[in-house]
């Protein structure tokens, strides 16, 4: 049986949930060894850069680890995206289209900040072409760089703000999930485009940040446990006119 | 008639070999060579010296990589045309995981250029020490290895998956989808290694970029001198219950 093409649109929805759980997870933990390291890909970082950055070469491993993990992270967001396309595309074919490229666009730039957060780890290595500087401005840049790579993430959020919503709205007019799901995810999606104004982001974030973690973790529980509803979805698919892979035929028999 | 939807599947393999080869010679030239020329490992002054006697050729050496970034575009468009009929999930896969590593490589150009910026004295430059400046313009080229890990890992994904298309394909040899897995994992271990134990990763090259003469290669040559097996593809695309190009209509 061909993977992933060659099963039941229940089957494909499951899968979709298992990529997204595995995001889910090494997201979470590279945040989490990146804070072992006195650094947070989300809040960045302030304070005394001396402190920082002794913090950083003090615990160079946790750093190591999140960066590698945050990048693997990305990776399985890719991947989620084209798993998302098929299923919401007999829902609509171009809003499903203009969500995950909007995701792919934020996931590119996110992936670009990973730079700036093993940067510091060069800044702070000692090689002799950084002795024309002293150490309080080589731990200044070290932090300036990190905290770039947290710009970066800020400006992905604006991309997967809008993903959200397009997405939100697309799960709402699908029929195989529940309503509830879409409406959450879409308004997600415009908490995260608070963040575009940091006076209002102060006000609302840890709200908004609740509101994000609910909508993506019943999306990816949803999906995982429950799956897609095959049958309706065969139907809204054969609405769309669309060709089916043999497994979506074969289905469609049996459930008749 | 629209010029690429349609050409036959063959024409379509050879205009992505050719395009393959661009980015082998243009990936060989931008990455391989024109570094080795410009940068004196560790050696900001060197380095500066080099790049300022020799900026035509560092400037041809970026302009070699945007050119890059262009095939890979094209490349991931015809390459969800050949496989689509395979697994039309994994096809789009194929693309989006090289649209983000190509996103990705080209911000890193972006960071090369800064060099130039700083040593060509604009008004900012009095601020800093000439040691400074050849420190800063050297400090891009440093980080360039991290950016070429991060956006490798896109490309290593991308190799795992249209290894396993190319191998289950039947229009294409298996040994080639083999040998692009073996490239694929070559690329993650390269750039996971690099993330987490850099001392350990130096010793890995050369010898870690084998794979990718071999499996890019091999798909490269193929594509270019063979093309694709024209009726095994569309033996495939009908078992799949897609409807065919204008092209292989007129082509079978």
């Amino acid at each position: 049986m061909e993977l992933i093409d060659g099963m039941s649109p229940r089957a494909r929805a499951r899968i979709t949930g298992a990529v997204y759980l595995l995001f889910f997870l090494t997201a979470f933990l590279s945040e989490v060894l990146l804070r072992q390291a006195g650094l947070s890909a989300i809040s960045g970082v302030s304070g005394d850069a001396a402190a920082i950055a002794n913090g950083i070469q003090a615990h160079e491993s946790f750093l190591r680890w999140g960066v590698a993990l945050g990048v693997f992270s990305i990776g399985c967001y890719v991947a989620l995206m084209a798993l998302f396309y098929q299923l919401f595309r007999p829902v609509s074919r171009s809003l499903s289209l203009v969500a995950v490229f909007l995701s792919l666009v934020g996931s590119a730039v996110g992936a670009f900040g990973n730079l700036f957060q093993l940067a510091p780890l060069v800044v702070l290595g000692g090689d002799s072409y950084l002795r024309a500087f002293d150490t309080n401005q080589l731990q200044a840049m070290a932090l300036m760089f990190f905290n770039l790579s947290t710009q970066a993430g800020n400006i992905s959020l604006l991309f997967f703000g809008l993903f959200q919503i397009v997405i939100g709205y697309v799960m709402l007019r699908s029929t195989f999930l529940p309503r509830l799901l879409g409406v959450l995810v879409a308004m997600a999606g415009v908490g995260w485009l608070t963040f575009m104004s940091p006076p209002v982001a102060i006000h609302l974030s840890t709200y908004f940040e609740v509101l994000g973690f609910i909508a993506e973790a019943s999306l990816m529980l949803w999906l995982l446990v429950v799956g897609a509803n095959s049958e309706r979805w065969i139907e809204q698919a054969t609405a769309a006119g669309r060709t089916y892979t043999p497994a979506n035929v074969q289905m469609r028999r049996e459930t008749r | 008639m629209d010029r690429i939807d349609a050409a036959s599947p063959r024409n379509l393999a050879r205009m992505a070999g050719f395009l393959y080869l661009l980015n082998i010679v243009g990936g060989f030239f931008a990455i391989g060579f024109v570094p080795t020329v410009i940068v004196a490992s560790g050696d900001a002054v060197a380095t500066a010296h080099n790049l300022q006697t020799s900026e035509l050729l560092y400037r041809s050496g970026l302009a070699a990589h945007i050119v890059i970034l262009v095939t890979n575009v094209g490349l991931a468009a015809i390459f969800y045309e050949l496989f689509r009929v395979v697994n039309r999930t994994l096809a789009l896969l194929v693309v989006f995981f090289t649209l983000v590593g190509t996103a990705v490589e080209g911000a890193g150009v972006l960071n090369q250029f800064g060099s130039l910026v700083l040593l060509n004295s604009g008004p900012y430059s009095g601020v800093f020490t000439a040691g400074q400046l050849r420190a800063l313009a050297y400090l891009p080229v440093d980080t360039q290895g991290i950016s070429y890990d991060v956006y490798t890992v896109f490309f290593g994904f991308y190799a795992l998956t249209i290894g396993y298309l190319v191998f289950r394909s039947t229009f294409l040899p298996r040994l080639v989808g083999v040998l692009i897995v073996l490239d694929g994992l070559a690329y993650l271990t390269n750039s996971f290694a690099a993330f987490l134990a850099p001392g350990f990763a130096v010793h890995l090259v050369p010898w870690i970029q084998l794979p990718a003469l071999f499996g890019e290669g091999s798909l490269c040559v193929g594509l270019l001198v063979m093309g694709v097996n024209g009726e095994r593809w569309t033996r495939v695309s009908v078992a799949a219950g897609m409807p065919a190009l204008e092209g292989d209509r007129r082509w079978s």
